[in-house]
C-alpha cells in the first residue's frame, strides 16, 4: 500500500495539470481576497474585527473548487488516459487503488489549502498595512477560518478523487459536480435554506465561517463533508468489484 | 503455466468467449491466433483480471491474477487498451509503475535498454511513434522480469525491423524458460517464433495444436501451412457473417 501510494504521488508530480491547478488556486485565492478587502472596505466594515475578518478570509475556500477538480482527474484521468488498465495490472485489488487515490487527494488538498491560506494571510496582512489597518495575527477567528480552508481543501480533494473512482468520464465528472454546486444547489436553497445548508458547497462555506448566509456549525460541517465522502467511496468500491476495467 | 478453462464471457446477448480452454506451457511461445473480434483480446482480458467471466477460471501458475503476490514480477502483459498520459515521459511512465510494483529504480534503465528506448526515455510519450509507444509497453511488460509474459497484438505499430527485433525477443524469452502467449493475426508471425498454436473463433476454440505436430517430414511446418489451416477452420463462418 505504501509503495502504491508513492506511485500515486509520483503520478500527481509528473502531470502539469497539477500545478497549473496549484497555481490557479493560489492566484485566485490572492484576488479573491483583495476582492473581499475593497469590498468590506467600502462597506464600511471594521477590517479589523471578528465580522471583519470573516468578511475578508472566507473567500479563501475559492481555492476548494480547483482540488475538486483535480480530485476528479486523479481518479477519472486514468481512464480517459487510458492509464488504468496499467495501474490495475500492478494493483489487481481495485479497493486498493480507490483508498489509495482518496489518501492522495485529501493530502494534496491540505497542501492547496495550506497555500491557499498562507495567499490569504500574507494578501491580507499586506493590504491592511497599506490601509493603515493592523492584520490581527493572534484572532482565533482569523486561524478558525484558515484552518476551515484547508479542511475544505482536502475534503474537496477526497470529494473529488471518490466521485472520479465513481464515474470513470472526467468530462461527466467534473461538469456534474460544478452544476451541482452552482446550480443545483442555489436552486435548492432557493427553496429551502434548512436543507440547502446540508449541501457541501454550502457545508465548505461553513467551514470558513462566511458570514453571509445561517449555516451549520464548522464542525458539523465537517463531519457531513465527510460522511458524504465515506458513502461515495463505498458506493465506488461496490460498484467496482463488479465492473471490468 | 497459463492454464484457460471453461472460461465464458457474455456481453448483452452475445457469447463473445464462450466455453474456451487451452494452456500455454512453460518455456514455450504459444501463438493465440483468430479473426478480428473473435474473443482474443477478451480471454487474455480475463486472463490478467481486468474483466470478470461469467463462467470459467482462468490461472497462472495455478492461481487467478488478483491472488498473484507480486503480479509485475509473475506476470508481464502489454494490452492495446494501454494508453500513456502524453505529457508524462517515458521514463516517468517506467518509474510509476515500478514504484506501484516495489521494483527496484535501476531497472527502470535496464528495461529501457533492452527495448532500445533509452535515447527517448526523458521526451513527452505525446511525441512517441506508434512503434516508440509498443516498445515501452513492452518495456513496461518486462520491469517485473516476469517468467510468464501476455502480450496481445505486440507488434501493432512496429516496422519490419522491429518486427524482427521482436520475434528474437520472444524467442529469447521462451529459450530462457520463460512462458510466452501471445496473441496475433499476422500468421506469418506466428508460424516463425510459436512452439504452440491455439485458433479461436466466434468465441470457441477451433483447434489447439504443437507447432511440431504440423511439421511435415523434414522437420519444418511448410510456409503457408498455417494460412491452410486458419482458412479451413475460421472462414466458412466469417464469411457467412460478412
Amino acid at each position: 500500500m505504501r509503495d502504491l501510494i508513492a506511485a500515486e504521488y509520483l503520478k500527481l508530480r509528473t502531470t502539469k495539470t497539477t500545478w497549473a491547478l496549484l497555481v490557479a488556486t493560489i492566484v485566485t485565492t490572492g484576488l479573491a481576497v483583495v476582492g473581499a478587502i475593497l469590498v468590506a472596505s467600502n462597506s464600511k466594515i471594521n477590517l479589523e474585527s471578528a465580522h471583519g475578518i470573516r468578511e475578508v478570509l472566507h473567500v479563501t475556500a475559492s481555492g476548494g473548487i480547483y482540488m475538486l477538480v483535480l480530485g476528479v482527474i486523479i481518479s477519472a484521468g486514468e481512464y480517459r488516459q487510458r492509464t488504468a488498465t496499467d495501474t490495475f495490472l500492478s494493483t489487481p485489488q481495485r479497493w486498493k487503488v480507490i483508498v489509495s487515490k482518496l489518501i492522495v487527494a485529501t493530502s494534496t488538498g491540505v497542501v492547496f489549502g495550506a497555500l491557499s491560506a498562507g495567499t490569504a494571510m500574507a494578501v491580507a496582512n499586506h493590504l491592511y498595512s497599506a490601509k493603515g489597518d493592523t492584520f490581527p495575527l493572534g484572532s482565533s477567528m482569523a486561524w478558525t477560518i484558515l484552518g476551515g480552508a484547508v479542511l475544505a481543501a482536502a475534503l474537496f480533494g477526497a470529494l473529488g478523487a471518490a466521485t472520479g473512482s465513481l464515474i470513470r468520464n472526467q468530462v461527466t465528472a467534473i461538469v456534474g459536480w460544478l452544476t451541482w454546486l452552482f446550480v443545483i444547489e442555489n436552486i435548492v436553497l432557493g427553496f429551502s435554506a434548512t436543507l440547502g445548508r446540508w449541501l457541501p458547497s454550502a457545508l465548505s462555506r461553513a467551514l470558513v465561517r462566511d458570514p453571509n448566509a445561517h449555516l451549520l456549525p464548522q464542525s458539523t460541517a465537517a463531519i457531513v463533508l465527510v460522511i458524504y465522502g465515506v458513502v461515495i467511496v463505498l458506493i465506488a468500491v461496490l460498484t467496482e468489484r463488479r465492473r471490468d476495467a | 503455466m497459463i492454464e484457460i478453462e471453461k472460461v465464458t464471457k457474455i456481453f448483452g446477448s452475445t457469447r463473445v468467449v464462450d466455453g474456451v480452454s487451452f494452456t500455454a506451457p512453460v518455456g514455450a511461445v504459444t501463438g493465440f491466433l483468430g479473426p478480428n473480434g473473435a474473443g482474443k483480446t477478451s480471454t487474455l482480458r480475463i486472463l490478467l483480471g481486468l474483466s470478470n467471466p461469467n463462467e470459467g477460471v482462468a490461472l497462472i501458475d495455478g492461481v487467478k491474477y488478483e491472488e498473484l503476490d507480486s503480479p509485475r514480477r509473475s506476470v508481464g502483459a502489454v494490452l492495446d487498451s494501454m494508453g500513456y498520459h502524453p505529457g508524462r515521459s517515458g521514463v516517468d511512465h517506467l518509474r510509476i509503475i515500478a514504484k506501484s510494483a516495489g521494483i527496484q529504480r535501476q531497472r527502470v534503465g535496464e528495461v529501457l535498454e533492452i527495448v532500445e528506448l533509452t535515447d527517448a526515455a526523458d521526451r513527452s510519450v505525446g511525441g512517441y511513434s506508434q512503434g516508440m509507444r509498443q516498445r515501452l509497453a513492452l518495456a513496461t511488460a518486462l520491469l517485473g522480469d516476469p517468467p510468464v509474459l501476455v502480450l496481445d497484438e505486440p507488434s501493432n505499430g512496429l516496422d519490419p525491423a522491429g518486427m524482427a527485433w521482436l520475434r528474437n525477443l520472444i524467442a529469447g524469452w521462451a529459450k530462457q524458460g520463460r512462458t510466452v502467449l501471445f496473441s496475433s493475426h499476422i500468421l506469418n508471425e506466428v508460424e516463425m517464433v510459436a512452439d504452440h498454436l491455439v485458433i479461436i473463433d466466434h468465441g470457441k476454440i477451433v483447434c489447439e495444436t504443437s507447432m511440431s505436430a504440423l511439421a511435415g517430414s523434414d522437420g519444418k511446418v511448410a510456409s503457408g501451412r498455417i494460412e491452410e489451416i486458419f482458412f479451413e477452420l475460421t472462414s466458412p463462418r466469417t464469411r457467412a457473417r460478412s
